[in-house]
């Protein structure tokens, strides 16, 4: 299986989908985590049953995904990935971006991210980027969840992680058209 | 861009030996850390030698801080963390750890609003005020009250309460205001003036609403009174307070209740009800947005009230919150952000056009991911607008679009 990188930002809208395992598990990459994004995915939201409309902000634990190999940790081993990796950290005000696209690069990798910047910034890298609608759009062409779920999936992704696919992406109309089918 | 090789190691040297003490460190210690000599050491912060990007890598968790806050090309901003670390450090019997973490805070909040408004092309507008001389033969507190008379005629303010005070002192006087949770709870806020930047000030955000914006003013009668002096102002001060302390008091109570607006709302209420009570007081103090102890206090000071009115209050037990509730006042807007409301819409703009992305802009907004995109929406979506239907509706702002005519 080809390899990918992840960062926070990715992981934090997949996380929010609730079925994070079964979507990195579908979308046929072997995943490393750099050990940087690891320190900025600290936490999620959740809804807050007690008080409807309301939200619970939940500590993450990564440690069941690593152990079962889903995610293998990583960070900069030789000078060269040293190297990327602090020329990137001059780009970015987060490390993870610049440690996914430094270790990406140098591994020949590919990236998962969601970050607006880290997307310009990788393609012109010349990597391959994917992004948490093309990861779920997998997902679901793999193991073809009800509709009632994958309704649920997005909305839970565009609610608890804030995030939208950009209109200019191919997967934006076919997150909209899911999304449309949960209205009667 | 900047290859490792190409880092500029005075810049380097600078940023590591910043983080070094803003952690409290020694070089001794970095030295050891690092497996070097301490003249090898020094070299690097001196930008004599270039760091390697192994040892920029591991110190930068050894110093608390992240290889960006390192290898940022931009030019720290040199004039401020010092200067207010010698402030502090003479400062006895506080909390001095926290007060470096705050110092540091404060650089680092100043220098990213700088890099925001340099990618932005939008550089602040000053309006400052024009220094005063304090003289020994003019009472400074008596030179505050006519000072702030002044200052809010030229910033057009007439003499009623200014609710979105901090607003205003950023966008209209271009002051830069900064709260931090670090600072200790008996620090008020501290103040600074440096070239590139100009009046910076920070204020304690773990103080109630009405306090805070006593201590923004204060801070800002320094920048009138002792513009170039960085300072760090203490809640209470025992003893005799110096000049410079006495004018920025005293503008500051000034300019949030000028003497002619409280001396015409305290007639109006006298001369409708025959009295001014306790529940007089406390809708007073809410309407200037100030704590019910200063405004007992600037009562007495205008001779409306007797002296000693406040202390009788204290002793009583009255509790200004619960009166509020009883009398059914209702919360003021505040503004809890550690940031000023432009430098939040300057990160929103650069988020929209792309410069900075969704971690970047948590960086700048102090907040998670999800969190910097929900205010990213909030901010970029008006809801107060009514459509034709008389519905309110939600409206996405382009903030990229041209309004002048002929553009497209």
């Amino acid at each position: 299986m080809p390899d990918a990188a992840i960062d926070a930002c990715c992981l934090i809208d997949l996380l929010a989908s609730g079925h994070v395992e079964a979507i990195l598990r579908a979308a046929g990459f072997d995943w490393h985590l750099p050990s940087a994004v690891q320190g900025e995915v600290q936490h999620v939201r959740q809804y807050d049953t007690a008080r409807p409309g309301q939200f619970l902000k939940v500590a993450v634990d990564l440690s069941p995904l690593i152990a079962s190999g889903v995610l293998q940790a990583c960070g900069p081993n030789d000078q060269t990935e040293q190297d990327r990796f602090v020329h990137y950290a001059a780009q970015f005000r987060s490390d993870g971006e610049a440690m996914c696209i430094a270790l990406a690069e140098q591994r020949k990798w590919s990236l998962a991210t969601d970050d607006r910047k880290a997307i310009r910034v990788a393609q012109q890298a010349g990597l391959t980027v994917v992004s948490c609608p093309v990861l779920v759009k997998r997902w679901a062409d793999a193991a073809k969840p009800d509709q009632a779920t994958l309704c649920k999936v997005l909305q839970d992704i565009q609610v608890l992680a804030q995030f939208k696919p950009n209109p200019t992406r191919p997967e934006y109309q076919w997150w909209v058209d899911e999304l449309a089918k949960a209205i009667p | 861009m900047p290859q490792p090789d190409t880092l500029d190691p005075r810049i380097l040297g600078q940023r590591i030996a910043e983080a070094r003490k803003a952690r409290g460190k020694t070089q001794e210690e970095v030295a050891e850390f690092l497996g070097c000599s301490r003249p090898t050491y020094i070299a690097i912060e001196k930008g004599d030698r270039l760091a390697k990007t192994d040892e920029i890598i591991k110190l930068a968790p050894f110093l608390g801080t992240k290889v960006n806050d390192l290898v940022r090309p931009t030019e720290p901003v040199v004039d401020l963390q010092p200067h207010l670390r010698a402030v502090a450090e003479k400062m006895k019997g506080t909390d001095e750890a926290a007060l470096q973490a705050a110092i540091a805070d404060l650089q680092e909040l100043a220098e990213d609003y700088r890099d925001l408004e340099r990618m932005m092309s939008a550089p602040l507008r000053f309006n400052y005020p024009p220094e005063v001389t304090l003289d020994s033969r003019i009472d400074a507190a008596q030179l505050a009250e006519g000072v702030a008379v002044q200052e809010r005629r030229r910033l057009g303010l007439g003499d009623q309460p200014v609710i979105y005070l901090r607003s205003t002192l950023e966008w209209d006087v271009g002051l830069r205001i900064f709260y931090s949770s670090e600072l200790p709870s008996a620090i008020a806020g501290m103040y600074a003036y440096t070239a590139d930047l100009g009046c910076c000030i920070l204020v304690n955000r773990k103080h109630p609403p009405e306090r805070r914006r006593v201590s923004m003013l204060h801070e800002y009668g320094h920048l009138i009174v002792d513009r170039y002096k960085p300072g760090i102002d203490y809640l209470t001060m025992s003893g005799r307070k110096p000049a410079n302390e006495r004018f920025a008091e005293s503008f500051a109570l000034s300019f949030l209740m000028p003497a002619s607006s409280v001396r015409q709302r305290f007639h109006d209420i006298v001369t409708m009800t025959k009295d001014f009570q306790v529940r007089d007081l406390r809708h007073l103090s809410h309407f200037y947005f100030v704590s019910v102890e200063a405004m007992a206090r600037r009562l007495e000071e205008l001779g409306l009230i007797p002296k000693g009115s406040w202390e009788y209050l204290k002793e009583a037990k009255f509790a200004p919150k619960q009166a509020g509730e009883l009398l059914g006042l209702q919360p003021l807007p505040t503004s809890d952000e550690p940031y000023p409301e432009r430098y939040k819409y300057l990160a929103v703009h650069a988020y929209e056009r792309g410069e900075i992305g969704d971690s970047d802009l948590a960086h700048y907004l102090r907040c998670d991911i999800v969190e910097a995109r929900e205010i990213a929406g909030r901010t970029l979506t008006s809801s107060g607008e009514v459509g034709d239907t008389g519905e309110k509706e939600q409206m996405r702002l382009d903030f990229n679009r041209s309004l002048l005519s002929g553009a497209n």
